[in-house]
């Protein structure tokens, strides 16, 4: 009798168990691939993939994808994952075709996706995920990771480069580079040599003087050599010598002045070798030291055996793209019709869908972005320094410090469209910073990130061992040079990445902007911090409410662009966090 | 080497250092200050501006009209109090019971593995712009909620409260997944010893020693979904639509949710972005209503948050 | 480190190295430079321009801005859409915007704000919205209709047949199609036919595509239908004339853009702050925009609005540049 009770009762709680293990893993999946087929949709319509002629997805596979999975899995070790790739590509097609026929039997059919778009999605993308990823452990694999993120990292660079220069005129940065950086950073590389020497201290002054002398010319006087020149001068020149220095490599000068001399001469030459060919050589040669990184390592890794084989990796993506190309035509498959394209990435805002685009957008938002990281690391970590570093337990700080940690967790519930507010009266109507201006809208925007920043910079410096500024107490340090020399240097990495973090937040806000009268359709990107502004998000909600085809096509590109931004920010936010836990361990 | 330089800072002129000293302590105390400010200048603003809002506008009939016409000039909030009701209690229903079984099935089921993957994706839900949630919405959601309900209107509040409840999916999960393991396992082991399943040990042990941090991370999520402006403002339209109010057993007022949230609407926060960008508005009683909207809504996420931190404190279980 | 003396050696190099590369770009450039205020006498206009104001009126003005900027490269213009009373109270006659644009004229508070500020203004006619009521082609018990009549048909809890709209007509259901509560005509429909204190009905084949309405029209005899003028087709549909008080009168470019159409049809107009006329690029926009409004496939094609007609056009140049010269001289 007893036993048999037992056995009962084991029985049901075991399926209740099981039925509530499985529904609680469903519910924390359920969220994510809401998400993610959301974001299937997306990028099908920004892409424009429903489109292209039944084959065009397969054919791709065939001579781009499989050719690259097999150099990611040459030499590797996992042989279970490669043939379970290799079976998944194969099999997936097929069974996609099927699905779909069965579902037509049924009677349902899912609007947009077809078998093609269902194999990409559901099989290709995260086959060739998983093999990128587990790839990178392999020798090859891991090269070609390598190679492409920093061919990634250094394109973002340079398109970053590209609009700081459509805003910032290159003359005035010759300007300040050569009469404020320069002289500033040999009396840094003086003091170096000369530790006795005043001029260590006088960095700041002779920076500041000529900044002010550099703006002082750059109003009165014109230069009038191509901009190109500045550019090598300012900017080729510094990456060369930084290329040199930081290879620590060669140990002789001559060693040092090679390394430098064969960069610099490969993005002068370079670049003015891709202005024959129609594309202005500066922006040749800002293209050319995003690829800088890039090629350093490809340097580095040739000597190694079979790493270099990684190397071949941009090869079998350009000959995978140029088959693929050639097939296509010659069986006469249109490709997809893609509303996120560089026209798009270039053009103004405009009525006709076909001409839209959001680079006016684009650029309002970055710059409204370097204001805040500007404005709230400075006071995030500020006050995060205040609340770790300066506090006391009693008395009046004691008290100021549990006012500010209660106010800081208020601040971060209140919603976003009451800072707008707070940025309408106060910043754009009685400060008079103007309404809709760059300044206006990094201001609001940084308060409004302010309590995330705060937060993630105190956890950063909370997680600096006491040791260390007990260390640095016993020394005689003051609390300031224990807090810049031993504390700050220590959290850093973790206040950039919550700082970064945060600033993925800014980005995406939408309300506050809209409050303080942020521009809705500028015909040319800003060029000040005092320029009226519009921004991504702003664009897109311009948008939303316009006939086809800007649902289904204007407005997707946009979001995958805005999407694209922020996983570019975030993306650097982890690669930050892992470089420097990995060095930590 | 590189401490090399600092070294002389001891030795030098201690009035100089001293000075610089307090000058750092007082730029940290200055940053810290400066988000009391903050806080002190929304109240301020929104005080000051509603103040002279209610000089114009009766307080009354703002707090009890029925009508939200910022063209006519007509500003009674119950229309969009009771939009952002309904749309806060569907998000509810989604956000609740999904990220409260996330965060047992992290802290309780998942492997370290399945943890480290799940987690920041979950991240990713919070991460993604509103204005992208408000056009998934629009374009995405409501066609297909349009099979479910014939005859729904292009924008209306379901679509827009759904994807609400999904982004505020990681705010409930990641504060209870925090409480709940914090849970000492001593507690578990002796649920084990006792004969009961993992199951049981889950929902009997677990959750109720870990109720206050639950509590609180919905109170924070209801905040949010109460202030969430975005999703509506793309999804929801721009008509403030009063349902009509019914009477159950002839005493007790409700209203049907379907007349809410099948329909276009506008909440407190839709309502401010809307009645500052509208094609009929205009004129400092609009503008001084906008703060009006904006003080409503600030004592009621602060009531919330307050109420959180009171709740956390009173059924906090210590271990 | 080891080796102190070879990292000695080596940085003095650098910096050698660097004075080396500094003189030589200094003896370089020293042929090239000249004083700003001799090189920035270049023809062509520059500037920002400011236009906020109604959202109705948006749309067209983007585009004008987007042509004439094609031809000034060096002129921005920023088109906000912050609604008509908000582009005055809060830009325009605060005067930090340069043009408003105005579904409706400015109102005497407005014009009271304005002057308190020194803000003098001219108002420019740039096109006019009108919206076409449309029936099947066979539906021949009906030509006119009262504004009151289409209020009724097309409210929440309105008319369901069409015998209650009339009682000569025939007691049949009315299938109604219109515009999608996106867009602007909806709106414009909403608060000017249907009324301000009741709602548009929801029992309706909503389109984003005027197209689909005219198309739904057409095959259903006892169908009714609203669009912009641009999109009315008289081969596929009828066009019913609407009594707003003054008689019956059928929509066409002239009785549209002279005002004659009644409430569904309305001017729009933008206004020019009479200060900002002394900057050469908003005189010139000014003048490019009043020169497009009487263009048809930018205004009633691209925008779907109707045109100036010349006369008008005219008659506003004049004024224009009658401000103008009392403006600059």
């Amino acid at each position: 009798m007893a036993t048999e009770h037992e056995q009962e009762f084991g029985a049901v709680s075991r399926v209740r168990g099981k039925v509530f293990e499985a529904v609680s893993f469903g519910s924390s999946v359920l969220g994510i691939v809401a998400l993610a087929v959301l974001l299937v949709f997306v990028v099908v319509d920004a892409f424009g993939l429903a489109a292209a002629d039944t084959g065009w997805i397969l054919t791709y596979v065939a001579a781009l994808v499989v050719p690259m999975l097999a150099l990611w899995c040459y030499r590797l070790d996992d042989q279970w994952l490669v043939r379970r790739a290799g079976a998944a590509l194969l099999v997936g097609a097929p069974a996609a075709f099927l699905l779909e026929t069965a579902l037509a039997a049924v009677g349902v059919s899912i609007p947009t996706l077809n078998w093609e778009l269902l194999y990409l999605f559901a099989v290709v993308v995260p086959v060739t995920g998983t093999v990128l990823v587990t790839g990178r452990d392999g020798p090859v694999g891991g090269a070609a990771n390598g190679l492409f993120g920093r061919i990634l990292g250094g394109a973002v660079f340079a398109a970053g480069l590209v609009v700081v220069f459509e805003i910032l005129d290159p003359q005035l940065w010759f300007l300040v580079y050569s009469l404020a950086v320069l002289p500033a950073v040999g009396c840094v590389a003086y003091a170096r040599q000369n530790p006795t020497s005043i001029l260590g201290r006088l960095r700041i002054p002779v920076g500041v003087l000529g900044l002010f002398a550099a703006v002082a010319i750059h109003r009165v006087f014109l230069i009038t050599v191509p901009y190109w020149v500045f550019h090598v001068w300012a900017l080729a020149v510094p990456v060369a010598v930084a290329t040199a220095w930081l290879d620590d490599e060669p140990e002789t000068d001559a060693g040092w002045m090679t390394t430098a001399g064969v960069t610099l001469l490969v993005l002068v030459v370079g670049s003015l070798a891709i202005g024959t060919q129609g594309i202005a050589a500066s922006y040749g040669l800002l293209l050319l030291i995003g690829l800088v990184p890039a090629g350093r390592y490809a340097f580095d890794t040739a000597g190694t055996s079979p790493e270099r084989i990684g190397l071949l990796a941009p090869l079998v993506l350009g000959i995978g793209i140029v088959i693929g190309t050639i097939v296509a035509n010659a069986l006469g498959i249109a490709g997809p019709d893609p509303w996120l394209d560089s026209g798009f990435l270039t053009n103004p805002p405009s009525g006709t869908a076909s001409e839209a685009g959001f680079y006016p957008a684009i650029v309002g938002s970055v710059l409204v972005i370097a204001v805040v990281a500007v404005l709230s690391f400075a006071f995030g970590v500020g006050t995060a320094i205040f609340l770790e570093e300066y506090t006391a337990d009693e008395g009046l700080v004691g008290s100021l410090t549990r006012l500010i940690q209660i106010n800081i967790a208020n601040l971060a519930a209140v919603p976003s469209v009451v800072y707008g507010l707070l940025g309408l009266a106060l910043f754009a109507n009685m400060l008079g910073f103007g309404l809709g201006t760059v300044v206006t809208a990094g201001l609001t925007l940084s308060l409004l990130i302010l309590p995330i920043t705060i937060i993630s910079a105190q956890e950063a410096l909370r997680a600096v061992p006491d040791d260390l500024r007990r260390g640095s107490d016993a020394m005689g340090a003051t609390r300031w040079q224990t807090t810049r020399n031993v504390v700050v240097p220590e959290a850093l990495p973790g206040i950039f990445t919550g700082t970064i973090l945060a600033l993925g937040r800014a980005i995406g806000e939408t309300a506050p902007l809209l409050l303080i009268g942020a521009v809705t359709a500028r015909t040319a990107a800003p060029s000040g911090v005092f320029d009226q502004v519009s921004a991504m998000p702003l664009q897109l909600f311009n948008w939303y409410g316009q006939p086809e085809p800007f649902p289904r096509g204007v407005v997707p590109a946009g979001v995958v662009t805005l999407l694209l931004v922020l996983l570019v920010m975030n993306g650097t936010a982890i690669l930050l966090r892992n470089r420097y836990e990995r060095s930590d361990g | 080497m590189s401490a090399e330089p600092d070294a002389p800072d001891l030795t030098r002129d201690s009035a100089l250092s001293d000075l610089r000293e307090r000058g750092y302590a007082g730029f940290f105390v200055g940053c810290a200050v400066l988000t009391l400010a903050t806080t002190l200048s929304i109240a301020a603003m929104l005080l000051l501006r509603s103040a002279e809002f209610f000089s114009e506008y009766d307080a009354g009939s703002f707090l009890t009209g029925t009508t939200f016409r910022a063209s006519n000039e007509v500003f009674g909030i119950l229309p969009l109090a009771l939009a952002t009701l309904f749309v806060t209690i569907t998000a509810a229903i989604v956000a609740l019971p999904i990220g409260t079984l996330t965060a047992i099935y992290l802290s309780e089921y998942a492997s370290g593995r399945v943890r480290a993957i799940l987690k920041p994706l979950l991240e990713i839900l919070a991460g993604v712009p509103t204005i992208v949630y408000g056009i998934f919405a629009l374009v995405y959601v409501t066609p297909v909620l349009q099979l479910l309900f014939p005859g729904l209107p292009t924008f209306n509040l379901l679509s827009a409260s759904l994807m609400i409840g999904i982004m505020t999916i990681p705010m409930v999960s990641s504060i209870s997944e925090d409480a709940m393991s914090a849970v000492p396992d001593d507690l578990r082991q002796a649920g084990y010893g006792l004969g009961a399943t993992k199951f049981e040990v889950s929902t009997g042990v677990v959750v109720p020693a870990s109720v206050s941090g639950i509590a609180s991370s919905y109170i924070l999520a209801v905040s949010r979904a109460i202030g969430e402006t975005m999703i509506i403002a793309v999804a929801a339209g721009t008509q403030a639509n009063m349902p009509t109010v019914r009477e159950a057993g002839g005493v007790i007022p409700y209203v049907h949710p379907g007349e809410v949230l099948l329909e276009p609407g506008m909440t407190i926060t839709s309502a401010m972005v809307h009645t500052r960008g509208g094609e009929l508005t205009g004129g400092s009683i609009a503008y001084d209503a906008l703060f009006a909207l904006g003080l409503t809504l600030f004592v009621g996420t602060l009531v919330l948050n307050v109420a959180s931190d009171v709740v956390a404190e009173r059924y906090r279980e210590e271990y | 480190m080891p080796g102190g003396t070879a990292s000695d050696r080596r940085t003095v190099s650098r910096r050698e190295t660097l004075a080396a590369i500094a003189g030589i770009g200094g003896v370089a450039l020293s042929g090239c430079v000249e004083f700003r205020s001799n090189a920035s006498s270049g023809s062509g206009l520059s500037g920002t321009i400011d236009v906020r104001g109604s959202s109705t009126v948006f749309p067209l003005m983007r585009s004008m801005a987007e042509e004439f900027t094609a031809d000034h490269d060096d002129v921005v213009i920023n088109t906000t859409s912050t609604g008509t009373g908000a582009g005055f109270s809060d830009y325009f006659c605060a005067g930090t915007s340069d043009f408003n644009n105005a579904s409706r004229e400015i109102r005497q508070p407005e014009v009271e704000q304005c002057q308190s500020n020194d803000v003098e203004f001219l108002q420019l006619t740039l096109a006019r919205d009108a919206i076409t009521v449309i029936v099947n082609k066979d539906a021949d018990f009906v030509d006119c209709l009262t504004v009151d009549e289409l209020s009724s048909i097309w409210r929440t809890d309105g008319a369901e047949r069409w015998s209650e709209v009339r009682s000569s007509f025939p007691d049949k259901e009315i299938a109604r199609f219109g515009a999608a509560d996106t867009s602007g005509t909806f709106d414009y429909f909403n608060t000017h036919v249907v009324g301000e204190d009741v709602e548009h009905t929801t029992d309706y084949q909503a389109t984003e595509q005027d197209n689909n309405i005219r198309s739904g029209v057409e095959g259903n005899k006892y169908a009714i239908g609203y669009l912009g003028f641009s999109y009315y087709d008289p081969e596929a549909v009828k066009a019913l004339g609407v009594d707003s008080g003054d008689g019956c009168v059928v929509p066409s470019l002239e009785t549209a853009s002279s005002g004659a159409y009644g409430v569904l049809s309305r001017p729009l107009y933008t206004y020019v702050a009479k200060s900002a006329l002394k900057r050469e690029a908003v005189r010139e926009f000014a003048r490019y925009a009043l020169k497009r409004s009487t263009s048809e496939p930018l205004v009633a094609d691209e925008v779907g609005y109707v045109p100036n007609s010349p006369e008008l056009a005219g008659e506003e140049f004049t004024e224009l540049n009658d401000t103008i010269w009392e403006v600059t001289v």
